[in-house]
């Protein structure tokens, strides 16, 4: 090929010149690559951070973990997460970060010792392919070609976003079913959680929030026929109430907000089409930005479902909130919430996926927003704090209550979700305090631990991919730039999860 | 052209007479492992199917998961055998709060919709002699 044919070709790359390259390219490189490909350019990437997205290749046997300083007495206990971890099987990769087989971890904390287990999550879908050695059906972002559609939501449910104690079990949880009950002492599988008879099968949301006194609210999407859940859950575990609702344009929904009265839904414009998902495009790919929709903000009667009430903000995305709370005033009541917002739904539609053969699409991060909802006036308004932020988290005792700080996860290296730094920020005045990992270190979710001597304790995990470790590091939550009080450094490197719980000793 | 429309109608109206009736075995498998009563109902179109008219129905007990039986003397078709095993005796195939199936079922030519049931063509089996299919329940 000569120069000139080269230039040529790059540059009808570089635009997304379809027909030649479709002409010139073998299949592999095609738009619709098989998913072999995708593994193959992962394989072959040098990409230093690729651990973060590597599949871990077995269960996880208890380990030791080695420990500088002293988890202070606060934080003994076991810190719960989970994460796609599967994401290669027989030659094929999935091509997106989200669809992968769900790890369980714990990490148990004990002064100076810190043990961590990680296990699969037993899933029918797991089970059925690693016994068949390759993928029977899709996963939320990956159609693969020729194979079954699933049976029903659970038979991709991957367990893979979010960990919740409940009753004598940690639930794993996913999105578009079930919830996946575990034995909290050695992450064994036990099966679905069916809340009542006409729930099994129906989506529990990843993002339970749970009031300080132990009531447990949570949501479900059923994109397909447009219904919005509701749960309500008491602190024992016990089903209270659950409810579906009509809901128009149905969005994806990650998380929601809870108040002293009602249930706060931000509505991203990025909706759900029922025609792409029958004419076969993925969960994912079914979904449509629409900013002509703007954000909507659906409110909730916690007592009275039926009561509802919408508000309108500009169009944008989130993944998630870190609090709202209500204040009464002499004209009525107002509504405060704070929200990592993005201007478009590109990280989901394009940086988590990319990630997937190793590669940063560069989609600027989420920033910490503060909205006003006004019930009275049905008017919203919202400010940007202008700090990057992803993985918000408050003190669980403030949760449904007016709250100041939020710690979240910040500063981006090279993209998304290459978070570097953790912070805290006070969303009245918006100064923030940061420390930042090394430079070869990806933060991932920090949760908020209480102490009753004080402000309490900061406590998360971080991917040392240069020298393949990952650690779990503790803060003081009133002094982050300080740097951790204690630190646990695994001898391996996990691959980066989601979400987490702390449950105390 | 009429007096051919004639023909054709009057041989389409003789052909299941003519050609002789047939039985259909049908094998289940992959039933749930606790006792369970297994339904199977038999469509013979779209609409009927659609409409959830079948022609003949039966039910039988699961004997580990499994069952065996024959729907004898159906005329010369194309049919849909839709099944599912009840487990918890109500004799009806459970669905939750979105109407979605929460005891195993099936389909003939082991069909699978997409967000939904099958439609005809794809769970259709013809029949013109004797004939055996397997549905595996999920």
């Amino acid at each position: 090929m000569s120069i000139h044919r080269r230039d040529l070709v790059l540059r009808l790359m570089a635009a997304g010149g379809g027909p030649l390259l479709a002409s010139l390219a073998p299949p592999a490189a095609h738009a619709q690559a098989p998913s072999a490909s995708w593994h193959a350019q992962f394989e072959a990437s040098q990409a230093p951070w690729k651990p973060a997205f590597a599949t871990a290749p077995a269960d996880i046997p208890l380990t030791a973990a080695s420990v500088r300083g002293r988890f202070p007495d606060a934080v003994a206990g076991t810190l719960y997460r989970v994460g796609p971890a599967g994401h290669d099987l027989g030659g094929e990769r999935y091509q997106h970060w989200f669809d992968g087989d769900g790890m369980a971890h714990r990490f148990v904390i004990e002064g100076s010792t810190v043990h961590h287990q990680g296990r699969y999550v037993a899933t029918a879908k797991r089970q059925a392919e690693v016994q068949a050695g390759r993928r029977l059906t899709e996963g939320f972002g990956t159609v693969f070609p020729g194979r079954e559609p699933p049976s029903s939501p659970d038979s991709m449910n991957t367990a893979n976003i979010s960990m919740l104690p409940v009753g004598d079990d940690v639930l794993a949880l996913w999105e578009g079913g079930s919830a996946t009950r575990l034995d909290p002492r050695t992450l064994e599988t036990r099966g679905l959680k069916t809340w009542r008879a006409d729930l099994a099968g129906v989506p529990f949301s990843a993002h339970p929030r749970v009031e300080p006194d132990g009531t447990i609210w949570n949501f479900g999407v059923d994109a397909h026929h447009g219904l919005l859940l509701l749960y309500e859950i008491a602190p024992a575990g016990a089903l209270r109430r659950a409810d579906a609702f009509p809901l128009s344009h149905m969005p994806m929904v990650h998380d929601f907000a809870v108040t002293a009265g009602h249930l706060v839904f931000l509505l991203p414009p990025l909706v759900y089409d029922a025609q792409r998902r029958l004419a076969g495009a993925s969960v994912l790919d079914a979904h449509q930005w629409r900013p002509e929709l703007g954000m909507r903000v659906l409110v909730v009667n916690k007592q009275d479902w039926k009561r509802q009430q919408m508000f309108h903000l500009p169009a944008g995305f989130l993944f998630h909130l870190g609090n709202a709370w209500e204040e009464h005033t002499a004209s009525g009541t107002v509504i405060h919430l704070d929200y990592a917002r993005a201007a478009d739904a590109s990280s989901v539609l394009t940086d988590t996926r990319e990630v997937m053969r190793a590669r940063l699409a560069g989609s600027a991060g989420p920033v910490l927003t503060v909205a006003r909802l006004d019930l009275r006036t049905g008017k919203a308004t919202q400010a940007s704090l202008g700090v990057e932020a992803e993985f918000p988290c408050i003190d669980p005792r403030r949760v449904g209550l007016r709250h100041r700080q939020v710690v979240h996860a910040t500063g981006t290296q090279g993209g998304l979700p290459l978070w570097g730094a953790i912070a805290s920020t006070n969303v009245e005045t918006g100064v923030s305090q940061r420390y930042r990992y090394g430079p070869h270190t990806i933060v991932e979710e920090h949760v908020w631990v209480p102490d009753a001597r004080g402000p309490g304790w900061v406590l998360g995990t971080a991917l040392d991919y240069a020298r393949k470790q990952t650690l779990l590091s503790c803060f003081a939550a009133d002094a982050l730039a300080d740097g951790p009080v204690a630190q646990a450094t695994l001898p391996y490197a996990l691959p980066l999860g989601l979400h987490g719980v702390f449950v105390a000793a | 052209m009429k007096s051919i429309h004639t023909i054709l109608t009057i041989a389409a109206a003789w052909l299941p007479l003519a050609a002789s009736a047939a039985d259909l075995r049908v094998a289940v498998t992959d039933g749930p492992a606790a006792p369970a009563t297994l339904y199977l109902a038999v469509f013979d179109s779209a609409d009927a199917f659609a409409s959830n008219q079948a022609v003949v129905s039966q039910k039988i007990e699961l004997r580990d998961g499994a069952a065996q039986l024959v729907f004898s003397g159906l005329p010369a078709g194309r049919y849909v055998v839709k099944s599912f095993a009840d487990e918890n005796g109500n004799a009806k195939l459970d669905t939750n709060l979105l109407g979605l199936p929460t005891e195993r079922y099936g389909f003939s030519n082991d069909a699978r919709g997409r967000m939904g049931p099958p439609g005809f063509d794809a769970a259709a089996v013809p029949l013109d002699a004797d004939h055996s299919i397997t549905i595996r329940l999920r």
